[in-house]
């Protein structure tokens, strides 16, 4: 095994024997599971809830409503509780000093990026394939799909945004090496997108349009194309921040 | 030399934390590197580990130069630090192995070396997780750590230095025992775990070396001055004997007396028969390194 492996094994271990795995599965199955069963009951929940007598007309629900509540759930709660679970990733060792034998044992610093890196990958693909598998199966069970148009698509774009968030969160958590350190910069870098995407024509490149086009694509009304820079840009920032990581663990004094 | 440190100094700022270090460390010796709490000492370590980068200067391990960040100078080393920190939910085992896989041990080889490791460091019976260990088994872990893979040199920073007598001393004949295979560079306030073990003793005092000896140099005879006790008090054994021309003084319960020659010493103990004084012990005056120290400081 190499030692690459050997701390992705490390870093599997830890995260299993810290509940990561167990929250993982629990809160993003819930999520898969609220997003119909919300679209379901909520026309019940209406009647019961509205005074005697008074007439609800109500359209049936579809499908399109189940994966609004993917994009409703998903990337707010689900990417919020991912993000908080996987910001210590780099904090905890850089205070505890867990590092440094390792690394004095001739643990490549890049090793320990990449490999935090890849672990959190892995959750985050975990995280969206539960979610995105239990919503696909309930939705195709209770509505006809047919009317949803590029439902992998869509839901492919939120996964990258939060592909790009996770990275972010790394690179301020080891920047800074506080708890901390990496939320604040993640914060501060949705904010500085949200405020970008206040000038209309940032439209055609903001990544954030990666989280907000989604369920207009399901209608059609955002056309494949116009998310093809967006997206470019989103993988084309994840990479100059995982290499920037890099870069600053390797200068960084222990 | 398995070490050359070469005018090594380190800045923080303004502040100078090492002047101009030089050191040399023989190889299959005890070094202790003795200084107090905030000298410089594991800023000099962690420069030698390539964790921090120096000022200026060299240091160069096992012939390999020491470099900032990735240094190859790291495959002959052990490290321990002060306060080792492990992963707890792994076994002591779970985690050398862990170490093994990093340090590309071959895999024939690691379970019995990782065997023979806790069993000289006193662990091959705990098969609890690490958040269970005390203080001194941590240290004992981290020992065990630090010689897996057969370094040429294991730096020690402070191992004693939190523990208890029992916990000292253990630590104190893991190093002595780890001297066969390694050369051990351990740094420690207590100057007293320095004199136990330590072939070769360097000071460090507000980021320079201000003595680096043999200890057994740093005992030597003081003036040729030896140590009696007696039977009787040593007030009345003084005077006694005060019409010697001897340079005589009374010292804690015991009567140093200056004897620069054989002769001297043969006429002493006539004296003593003659005056019917009866010797309870007699050795040579040496200094303990913490006199040396203080008197270095002064």
């Amino acid at each position: 095994m190499s030692s690459w492996l050997g701390f992705l094994k490390k870093e599997w271990t830890e995260s299993v024997k810290s509940y990561k795995l167990l929250l993982t599965l629990l809160i993003f199955s819930v999520l898969g599971v609220m997003n119909p069963f919300i679209v379901k009951i909520t026309p019940t929940l209406m009647k019961n809830f509205m005074p005697e007598g008074t007439v609800l007309n109500l359209p049936d629900p579809t499908a399109i409503d189940s994966w609004l509540q993917f994009y409703k759930n998903f990337p707010q709660m689900g990417l919020f509780i991912f993000i908080l679970l996987f910001s210590t990733m780099m904090s905890k060792e850089l205070e505890k000093g867990t590092l440094v034998i390792l690394l004095t044992k001739g643990l490549r610093r890049s090793t320990v990026i990449t490999a935090k890196f890849a672990m959190g990958f892995t959750y985050w693909t975990l995280a969206f394939l539960l979610t995105f598998i239990i919503t696909y199966s309930y939705t195709a069970f209770y509505w006809d799909q047919s009317i949803v148009q590029h439902v992998f698509l869509a839901a492919g774009c939120v996964y990258v945004f939060g592909l790009l968030l996770f990275t972010i969160t790394l690179w301020g958590n080891t920047y800074f090496a506080s708890a901390y350190g990496g939320l604040l910069v993640t914060v501060v870098a949705v904010i500085a997108l949200f405020i970008v995407a206040i000038f209309p024509e940032s439209a055609s490149w903001n990544p954030l349009q990666l989280l907000t086009a989604p369920p207009h694509m399901l209608t059609g009304e955002v056309a494949l194309v116009e998310m093809r820079t967006p997206f470019i840009i989103a993988i084309g920032t994840l990479f100059i921040f995982l290499l920037g990581t890099i870069f600053h663990f390797n200068k960084k004094r222990l | 030399m398995v070490v050359s440190i070469n005018n090594v100094t380190k800045r923080f700022g303004a502040k100078e934390v090492l002047q101009n270090v030089n050191l040399a460390i023989p190889e299959n010796s005890i070094f202790g590197f003795v200084g107090a709490n905030g000298a410089g000492k594991t800023t000099l370590m962690k420069c030698m580990l390539g964790l921090l980068p120096v000022t200026s200067g060299t240091i160069t391990i096992a012939g390999e130069a020491v470099t900032f960040g990735q240094t190859k100078s790291n495959a002959h080393v052990g490290y321990l630090p002060d306060v080792p920190e492990f992963y707890p939910y792994y076994t002591a085992q779970e985690y050398l192995k862990l170490c093994a896989v990093i340090t590309n041990m071959p895999k024939r080889e690691r379970k019995q070396r990782i065997e023979e490791l806790l069993e000289l460091v006193g662990l091959i019976q705990t098969k609890s997780p690490i958040r269970t260990y005390s203080r001194g088994m941590k240290q004992r872990l981290g020992i065990a750590q630090a010689l897996l893979n057969r370094p040429k040199l294991l730096i020690c920073d402070e191992p004693t230095s939190a523990l208890d007598p029992v916990g000292r001393a253990q630590i104190l004949t893991i190093l002595q025992a780890a001297k066969s295979e390694t050369t051990v560079f351990f740094s420690t306030h207590i100057l007293s775990d320095a004199e136990q073990i330590c072939d070769r003793v360097a000071m460090l005092h507000e980021g320079t070396i201000i003595f680096e000896d043999e200890l057994t140099a740093l005992q030597q005879q003081v003036d040729h001055q030896f140590v009696f006790t007696f039977t009787t008090s040593v007030n009345q054994a003084l005077s006694q004997l005060s019409e010697l021309e001897h340079h005589m003084y009374i010292e804690e319960d015991a009567l140093i007396v200056q004897l620069s020659s054989e002769n001297e010493r043969l006429q002493f103990m006539r004296e003593l028969t003659d005056r019917n004084l009866v010797i309870q012990s007699m050795h040579p005056h040496t200094k303990l390194l913490e006199q040396v120290v203080l008197e270095v400081l002064k």
